[in-house]
Parts: C-alpha cells; sequence; structure tokens
C-alpha cells in the first residue's frame, strides 16, 4: 500500500494573509472594533463551510471492504459517501495517450479520487525514492552549537532572584523526620533492614546437594561424566568422523585399549539406534563410584619448623661461659676432681700425680700443693661458711684438712673445735669396725691435714652435707652399698644403707632437705634421712650413670651417662627424665648446676664442655626451660679422657674444668 | 715513561695539621692510590726536612700518623678511602699528627716471684710480689731495700706521701695489702746514706685478702678493699709518738732494734670507717676527690661512697666483673678493667643512670689492669691476660 498525505502548506497561509488582508484593509472605518468582530465572525463562519468538503469517517480499515460498495465510508452525519465515478478503459487509455500529468496523477485510496502531484510534491518523493532526507537541503552534520556548554562559567544562565524558600529549611520536611524519628523511638517503625537474601539466587536450591551436604560433614558429590562433545554426537561434523583406515585399526585392537565408542554419522535422529553399551557403561560408572569412595584426606599442612619448639636464642640468655681465659698449668697427671671454695677466691683440683693443688682463680697462681700417698679420686670444701675444711679422698682414706685460706678468725676457730672433739672417747664405740678415725701426724698437720679416716676399700667419692657436720664417703665395695656417712663433730661413722641392687655410682646430699641420693648404674634412689626410707626411685635414661648433680632449688636433678647422655629430671613430676639431651660424642664424665645462674654443664671424653640454660620456675605449672647454649673446648683428650669434672664459680657465670690433659681451666 | 703514569691513579690531597710544630705543606699534592702510612710519612719528613730550620735536629726522623675522614690511615689510601666510600676524584683533606714512638724496654726489675703491685713516686719504685715481699727499686733498676712482714703474698702497694721532700721528717710512707688480710704501712727513711724501711703499723680488721689500697688526695687516708666485701679507711698518718720517738734515740740502735722485732715495734691499727654494701667481694679501688671513694669489684657494678657520711652514693651496673678501675683527674673518667675483652670507660658525674661512654676493643684475653696516663688526657694503657700491654690514644 502506498498512501501519501500531503499538507496544504501554502494554501493556509494564503487564506490567513487574504483574511489578514481584510483585518488591516476597514483602517479607515469608525468603528474598528465592530468591524474586527465581524471579520471575525465571518472568518469563523468560512471556517464552516470547510464541513462541505466531506470528512471521510471510514476509519482506519482495510479499503478493499467497499470494493463491492458503490460509497465508501460515511460521513459525519452517518450518510454515505459516493465513490468517484471511476474511468472506464478507454477513458483511461485515452487519459494515458493525452494527459501530459498522467504519470503524476495517483489515487486517494481513502477519497478514491485522483490527485494530480504537484512539482515539490515529485521532488520529495524522489528525494525519498533515493534514500535522501525529505526536507531540500537539510545539513545532517551542521555544527550543534551546545546551550549549556561544559566550561564553568562564572555567571548564572538566568538571574533570577533565589526564592526565600531555597534558603529556609523545610518545616513540613523537619516534621516528617521527626514524626519518623519518633516512630523509630516507641518502636512503631522499624528501619529496613538489609535483606541478606543475595540479589541473584538459585530459585529450586542446590537441590540434593544442599540436603546431603548437611546430613555428612565430609560429604563430596561425585564426579559428573564428561559432557558428550562434537564426536558423540549423532550427526557429527565430518572432521570428527574416522577414515576407513581408523576404523579398522579401531577393530582390531582389544576391547579395553581401544576408545568405547567410534562416531557415526546418522542422517536424522530417528535412524539412530539404540546404544549396545549403555548398560555395560552405567555398570562401570557405578563400579567406579562404589569402588573408589570419595574421602576428604585431613592432610595437615603443617610447616617443619612450627613443630620445633621456640627456643629463645642463647644471645638473649646470658651471661654463661664462652671463652677460655685461664689455663691452671702445674699438674703432672690428669686432673681427676676439682671443687671451688664457698666464696670463689679458690679452687682446689687433685690429680693423679698424687697431689692436691690449690689455685688463686683469678690469677691462676698455685698457693698451695700437698702430696699424698696415693691419687686423690675426690675432693670437696666444706659448704658451711664456718668452717675451712677439705675433704679429700685419696685410696682408702679420707682427710680432712684445714686449708686455712678464709678468715683468720674462722681458721683458728675451726681448728679449735676440731682439737676440742680430739678428746671425745664415743668415737670408737659408735664407728662400724670398717673405718678408723685417726688424728695426723704433726708433719702432715703443719700441711693442714687434721684427720685421716680409713677405710678398708678404696673410696670413690666425698660430699658434704650443707651443715658442714656430716660427711658422706662411698667406698668401692662389693658385697655393700659402700655409703659411709661421717660425723666430723663427733668423729662417728655409720653406714645407714643396706645393700642396695647395683653398684653404687655417685651420692650426693639435697641441698635444703634431709635427703640422700645414691645413684646406681641405671637408678637413682633417693633415701629421706630422717625417716630412714626410700622416697623415690628415678629410673635413669641412661644405661650406666657416670655424674649427678642436684639443682640448688632441690627439686631438678640431672645426670650424665657413660652412654653420651645428659637426663634432666624433674622430681615432682615423674620417675623418668623430662629431657634427655644429647650433645656428646663421647661419654659425659661429669655434670654441675650453677648455683645462681640458671646453667648446668656437662663435660666428655671428647674434650667438650656443653653449657646449658637451665631454667627452673617458681611456678610449678610451668615447666623448666633447657636451651644448650654453648659448646665449650679446650682441653685435649689424653688416652680417650677428656674432660673430667666440671663445677660452677659460685657466684659468677665462670666454669672451671678438669681434663686429663693436666690442666685446669677457667671459661668466662 | 707517560704511559705508566697514566696507569697509576692518583687523588688530590691538601694536608693539614693542628700540631703547631707540624709545618706541613699548604699546597696540593697528586698521590698514588697505593700510598700507604710510610710513604705519607716519608712524604713529610721530605718537606719539614726541606723547610723546618726551626725544628731539632734529633726530630728529624719523627713519624707522623694520617687522619682521613675521622680515621687513622692503616692500610693503603686506596683500601682506605673505598671503605670511607669517599671518591677519588676529590680533593681529599688528611690531618698530620705526631706518631708516638713505641716505648723502649729500659730495664729489668728482677723479681723471685709474681710481682703483683707497682706504684712509682719521683725517686724510687714500689713493687708488692707473690714472695710476701715489698721491694723498692731505684728507677734505674737498683733494689734499695725490701721489706718484709707479710705472711702471704701482697696484692697491692701504694705510696701514701709522693716525696720525701713534702713530708717534714725526711722519710717516706707507703702501704702494702696482703693476702694475709693485713694492711701494712711502712715508712723509708731517706736521710741516711742507706734508705731504711721501718714497719710502722698493721691495719686490722679485714676478713679475707685484702685486694686493693687508695690514698687521698691529702696523703692522710688510706682505703683497702677485701674479698671479705668490705672497705675499710685508715689512717695513714702516723703515731706522733713514735716519730718523737725516732728521733730522740740513736739511729744505730733504732736499726738494730728494727731489725731484730719489726713485728713488735708495729703497732695495730683499726679502721677509721667500715663501708659495707657490696654483694660479692671487692677488688679495687680509687680515690679520686677528698670525700668520694670508687670501689669495683665482683658484683659488677662501681660504688661511689661518702666518706663524710659513709654511704653508697651511687652505682653504676656494669656487665661483667669489675678487676682494675682508674679515675682521670684530666677529663674525669673512669676507666674500667673488667673480666671480658674490653676497657669501659665510664662517666660517674652522670650518676646513676650513666653508662658506659665507650668501650675499646683490642685485647684478647682479659683486661686485668687500666691506667691513665698523669699528663695525657686521652691516653691509657691497659693490661691484659693476653700477655700485651696496650697504650691507647683516643678522641
Amino acid at each position: 500500500m502506498f498512501t501519501i498525505r500531503i499538507y496544504p502548506l501554502n494554501g493556509v497561509f494564503q487564506d490567513e494573509g487574504e483574511s489578514g488582508e481584510e483585518v488591516g484593509s476597514g483602517e479607515e472605518d469608525e468603528d474598528e472594533s465592530e468591524r474586527f468582530a465581524k471579520s471575525w465572525l465571518e472568518a469563523e463562519e468560512t471556517d464552516t463551510s470547510d464541513e462541505e468538503e466531506v470528512r471521510n469517517t471510514v476509519g482506519n480499515i482495510p479499503l478493499e471492504w467497499y470494493d463491492d460498495y458503490p460509497h465508501l465510508g460515511y460521513d459525519l452525519d452517518g450518510k454515505t459517501i459516493s465513490k468517484p465515478a471511476r474511468r472506464d478503459e478507454l477513458e483511461e487509455y485515452l487519459a494515458r495517450m493525452e494527459d501530459p500529468a498522467y504519470w503524476r496523477t495517483v489515487r486517494d485510496k481513502t477519497t478514491g479520487r485522483e490527485v494530480v502531484l504537484t512539482q515539490q510534491q515529485m521532488e520529495l518523493v524522489q528525494r525519498l525514492q533515493s534514500s535522501h532526507f525529505p526536507e531540500e537541503g537539510y545539513d545532517q552534520y551542521e555544527p550543534y552549537v551546545d546551550f549549556f556548554s561544559g566550561e564553568k562559567m562564572i555567571h548564572p544562565l538566568n538571574d533570577t532572584v533565589k526564592p526565600k524558600s531555597s534558603f529556609i529549611p523545610s518545616r513540613w520536611e523537619a516534621k516528617q523526620v521527626s514524626r519518623l524519628v519518633h516512630a523509630i523511638k516507641m518502636g512503631w517503625l522499624k528501619p529496613r533492614t538489609k535483606s541478606d537474601r543475595p540479589k541473584f539466587y538459585m530459585l529450586w536450591g542446590e537441590g540434593d546437594k544442599a540436603e546431603v551436604g548437611a546430613r555428612h560433614r565430609m560429604h563430596i558429590p561425585a564426579p559428573k561424566p564428561p559432557l558428550p562433545g562434537h564426536s558423540e554426537s549423532y550427526n557429527p561434523p565430518p572432521e570428527y568422523l574416522p577414515t576407513p583406515s581408523e576404523v579398522k585399526q579401531w577393530e582390531e585392537e582389544e576391547e579395553g585399549e581401544r576408545a568405547s565408542f567410534l562416531p557415526h554419522k546418522y542422517c536424522s535422529l530417528r535412524e539412530v539406534p539404540g546404544y549396545q553399551r549403555f548398560i555395560q557403561e552405567r555398570f562401570e560408572r557405578c563400579l567406579d563410584l562404589y569402588l573408589c569412595p570419595r574421602q576428604r584426606k585431613m592432610r595437615v599442612q603443617v610447616d617443619p619448623d612450627d613443630l620445633i619448639p621456640k627456643l629463645p636464642k642463647p644471645r638473649d640468655l646470658r651471661p654463661f661461659p664462652t671463652n677460655e681465659t685461664i689455663v691452671y698449668e702445674g699438674h703432672s697427671g690428669m686432673v681427676r676432681c676439682v671443687d671451688i671454695e664457698p666464696l670463689g677466691q679458690w679452687v682446689a683440683s687433685g690429680s693423679e700425680d698424687g697431689s692436691v693443688r690449690v689455685w688463686e682463680i683469678l690469677t691462676g697462681r698455685c698457693v698451695k700443693t700437698l702430696s699424698l700417698p696415693s691419687p686423690p679420686h675426690s675432693l670437696s670444701f666444706s659448704p658451711s661458711p664456718s668452717f675451712t675444711l677439705l675433704a679429700v679422698a685419696a685410696g682408702g682414706v679420707v682427710y680432712i684438712m684445714n686449708h686455712g685460706m678464709g678468715d683468720r678468725l674462722l681458721v683458728t676457730s675451726t681448728d679449735s673445735r676440731m682439737s676440742a672433739t680430739e678428746t671425745t672417747p664415743t668415737a670408737a664405740e659408735a664407728t662400724p669396725t670398717t673405718t678408723t678415725w685417726e688424728e695426723c701426724t704433726a708433719a702432715e698437720k703443719k700441711l693442714g691435714f687434721r684427720l685421716r679416716i680409713q677405710h678398708d676399700m678404696p673410696v670413690k667419692e666425698v660430699v658434704w652435707h650443707c651443715k658442714g657436720d656430716y660427711l658422706a664417703a662411698l667406698v668401692a665395695e662389693e658385697s655393700n652399698t659402700g655409703v659411709v656417712i661421717h660425723q666430723v663433730s663427733k668423729r662417728r661413722s655409720q653406714k645407714p644403707f643396706r645393700s642396695v641392687k647395683g653398684v653404687v655410682q655417685r651420692i650426693k646430699f639435697h641441698p635444703t632437705r634431709p635427703l640422700f641420693f645414691i645413684a646406681t648404674q641405671t637408678m637413682v634412689k633417693v633415701y629421706d634421712l630422717a625417716k630412714q626410707e626410700l622416697v623415690k626411685k628415678l629410673q635413669a635414661g641412661v644405661k650406666w650413670i657416670s655424674s649427678i648433680d642436684i639443682h640448688p632449688g632441690g627439686d631438678n636433678l640431672i645426670l650424665g651417662g657413660y652412654d653420651k647422655r645428659v637426663c634432666w629430671f624433674d622430681l615432682d613430676l615423674s620417675s623418668k627424665p623430662y629431657r634427655v639431651i644429647r650433645q656428646h660424642k663421647q661419654a659425659v664424665r661429669g655434670v654441675c648446676y650453677h648455683p645462681r645462674y640458671p646453667l648446668f654443664a656437662s663435660c666428655s671424653d671428647d674434650g667438650c664442655i656443653t653449657i646449658c640454660h637451665g631454667m627452673v620456675y617458681d611456678d610449678l605449672m610451668e615447666n623448666p626451660l633447657i636451651v644448650p647454649v654453648k659448646v665449650l673446648r679446650g682441653h685435649k683428650p689424653v688416652n680417650s679422657l677428656g674432660v673430667l669434672e666440671v663445677v660452677f664459680h659460685p657466684h659468677q657465670p665462670w666454669l672451671i674444668s678438669a681434663g686429663a690433659d693436666s690442666t685446669l681451666r677457667l671459661y668466662s | 715513561m707517560d704511559f705508566e703514569t697514566e696507569k697509576v691513579k692518583h687523588i688530590q690531597a691538601v694536608f693539614t695539621s693542628k700540631h703547631h710544630r707540624l709545618k706541613v705543606p699548604d699546597s696540593q699534592f697528586s698521590i698514588p692510590v697505593s700510598a700507604n702510612r710510610r710513604d705519607l710519612s716519608s712524604l713529610i719528613a721530605h718537606f719539614l726536612e726541606g723547610s723546618g730550620s726551626d725544628n731539632d735536629d734529633g726530630e728529624a726522623e719523627r713519624e707522623t700518623e694520617f687522619i682521613i675522614r675521622g680515621d687513622l690511615l692503616r692500610s693503603s689510601l686506596e683500601s682506605h678511602l673505598a671503605n670511607k666510600t669517599v671518591s677519588s676524584e676529590a680533593v681529599i683533606e688528611i690531618e698530620v699528627i705526631e706518631r708516638n714512638p713505641p716505648p723502649r724496654l729500659a730495664d729489668v726489675f728482677d723479681h723471685k716471684d709474681w710481682v703483683s703491685g707497682v706504684h712509682i713516686n719521683t725517686h724510687y719504685i714500689l713493687t708488692g710480689s707473690y714472695d710476701s715481699t715489698v721491694r723498692i727499686w731505684t728507677h734505674d733498676g737498683q733494689m734499695k731495700c725490701s721489706a718484709e712482714g707479710h705472711t702471704s703474698p701482697v696484692k697491692d702497694v701504694v705510696w701514701i706521701s709522693s716525696d720525701a721532700s713534702s713530708s717534714d721528717s725526711g722519710r717516706v710512707l707507703f702501704a702494702s695489702a696482703s693476702q694475709d688480710q693485713n694492711v701494712h704501712i711502712w715508712s723509708l727513711a731517706e736521710s741516711t746514706a742507706e734508705p731504711q724501711v721501718e714497719h710502722l703499723h698493721t691495719c686490722k680488721g679485714h676478713a679475707r685478702s685484702v685486694e686493693s689500697l687508695a690514698v687521698n688526695p691529702s696523703h692522710d687516708k688510706l682505703c683497702s678493699v677485701s674479698w671479705d666485701k668490705m672497705l675499710k679507711i685508715w689512717s695513714a698518718v702516723p703515731d706522733d709518738v713514735m716519730v718523737d720517738e725516732v728521733e730522740s734515740e740513736d739511729q744505730i740502735a733504732l736499726k738494730r732494734a728494727k731489725i731484730n722485732s719489726n713485728q713488735r715495734r708495729a703497732t695495730t691499727r683499726t679502721p677509721l670507717l667500715t663501708l659495707q654494701g657490696h654483694t660479692q667481694p671487692v677488688s679495687t679501688v680509687v680515690w679520686p676527690t677528698g670525700d668520694e671513694v670508687l670501689s669495683a669489684g665482683m658484683d659488677h657494678c662501681i660504688r661511689i661512697w661518702d666518706i663524710v657520711s659513709g654511704v653508697n652514693k651511687s652505682t653504676l651496673n656494669g656487665p661483667k666483673v669489675f678487676h682494675c678501675i682508674h679515675h682521670s683527674h684530666l677529663n674525669s673518667l673512669v676507666a674500667s678493667a673488667n673480666s671480658d675483652k674490653l676497657v669501659r670507660l665510664w662517666d660517674t658525674r652522670a650518676g646513676e643512670s650513666s653508662m658506659v661512654q665507650s668501650a675499646l676493643a683490642s685485647h684478647q684475653g682479659w683486661v686485668i689492669a687500666v691506667q691513665w696516663a698523669p699528663n695525657r688526657e686521652h691516653q691509657l694503657l691497659s693490661g691484659s691476660y693476653d700477655s700485651s700491654l696496650k697504650s691507647v690514644i683516643f678522641k
């Protein structure tokens, strides 16, 4: 359908111009207004004459419907509008032949009239046909002048005065707000909370997956089978189809090795046969799911470094001995035993060459040399501040000597006390048969020796009780325990312990309580001296105990073994070692605690001394902190014997060691 | 030749000196970077010889040291500049200072046993030995006399009055401390042809070996420290009665009596004041001013005592055991020898909060003794268990 609406643009203007002329022509008449009104009325009337042109009210319907009728639509009054007379073929022909405007005559379908297009309308049609803008000379690309420029301007676009309301906060709004606030306060109104429902969500939920997940926390959904691709299509693209040679090869291959499916082309879905391997594939999949249970493996991702307990750095645990400072040379045999005087000025050492030497610690000067008939095995300063006594075990004799190096008054008072007990006759009665107390000869007395306690077997060790009156000696006896406790003030000896299983290695008094420690080869037994009973047995973690020391606090104990181990026992905690330290390469010979600093040391036959930080806390819940801090070298092993004994300085972080290379060394 | 000079790198340097006796040339030098201290020293010596007619002839071979950017030149210029990250393009200012000649061994004083203390006055040298004897030597190495009276090794000796001329009676007093827990005050009579030592007093009171002695600036009091953790102040003025006695009696009779019964004639003295406060044995003491005594020991602290009131005014805590401290009158610093390899310098005026001013590290073993130079502000001597004695000049 081709319809063209033509708007009579020029005609309207012409009409108005005419009427305008009419208005303007009657200037000279007397009553202008009257005439103007009249003309206006006339104009109204002329407008109504427009109705003479019949307005068709046919509406927007297909006009073919009127083909069989003589009329075409209805006017406003409901009367039919008759179609204009149509020319017959002959007239049409003649018109085509004669009428020069025939080619531009078109029929208006709505009215059925013929309209001759004007020149302008023709041009318009031509422009539209050639896809141009209907308006002639329209420049599509003429520069656009923006009314509001992007630049910021200093003047307002209009200079109207702003209304007062724009400066005043709205009272109405304030009222509304206060009403809302009040409602919220009273709880009538609840402020809208953000809904936690996501903007987009699965309408039907997660399905069975969510349900199973809620029941089984460790549920893992079955892995989905791979989706079919192009090759599984019933009509795959030709590049997916196997060549005849490939088909042949596939047929030759065995069932398990070849691909389970060969692509095949069917013209339509209808021709696709039933899949023969369907049951088998289902079965295999069920087998896969059943035989390969899906389990979440709880693999612990742990950094190996985190498993090592966080130990403080040795740097932060100072002070501890770090360097060899002084070497005490003078002995000709290996130094077996060493002990420091309680105030820390002197150190005594006993050597295999049969001499006891006393040294000044700070200078390394040997101030005394005492020769003994047999090499001393053990020596010990009396811990009591009111006695200046030194006990030396050499062979089967324990010598008690006044070293005479403390306060003059103390030295003399010690001597007087020793001589005062000389006369007590009870000595002989109380003494068991195996030990005899003897007064030293005058020559020996000049050297400092006061008493000699004769045992029938060699004495291995001698230790003082903290009060300084009792002295325990360990005698190398086969049958008995060999522990003899001497009382110096009364010159008595007693053997409080009956036979102990195993050979006794070391003995020790508890620093504060009346406890006595006996270390056999694999066990440490703790006896209560007051109640005379066995209190505790400690299972040593070593095969052969070589040395033992008790923490000055009294609740901890270390022991060294010939099997290179050092064990720390917490006496309150357990009868098993709290910590085993394997730092030495050779048998451990000696262990000792520092009386003040949280340090302990162990020495071994490889010539090394290991210093460990061993902090014992007052808090019973906290376990001791043990950190190896330093390995001290310096002693050279002689005859596969290294350092034989170590002892800490009583008030400085210094260590004195006795080595098989016949030297003592001070480490500070 | 040209090729060679091009190859060796040179730097531009200007020499300066604060010392008026070292007249260094003002001009700018071009010095090869491979030059070391000796080369520069010979260069300077060459210029000093050329210009310095006013210099003494004896100091012609005087050696010099060089400071570049605050450090002594020890290696070659190249490596020194590389360490300091100084561009070799710039003109480098080199400060010239006089080199201290190393001390020469002048004499050896033979003792039978270890020497534990030494003190020098204008005429004599006093030494204390482990053979319990105090000996007096002239400065040219001859033993004048010895004083025997101690029964244990002598640990420290000190002249009480510095010079015979200062005391009216023509004798010099000295004191010795020993491990036999006594301090002996002796007098040395110089008036006779043969100097005589007389044991004046035995100061009894310490319970352990006396380690160190100090005399107050007015030479009338003595302070001793001991292993019994105490300081004791003794009067160092001899009893006048005795002085009269000496003058009234015949010289020979006196001599004989003294030789026969040295001990008997000596009177026993008790301490004027006992200062208690150290928690561990005290090893060293100095008496810098009239009413202030500094002591230090094995409890890792220097304690400053007010002698008038007898209280511990302040305590400087150190990290290690103190073996020796010495106070400098010139810069008021206290140098300490600790049980490690460092010589520490302390400013006692700063009070409790004072820290170590600096620590000089050069020894390999424990530093055991330290002493300030009496007339040079920045020089000190330190002796160590590594068998070395070092003289340190610091800036």
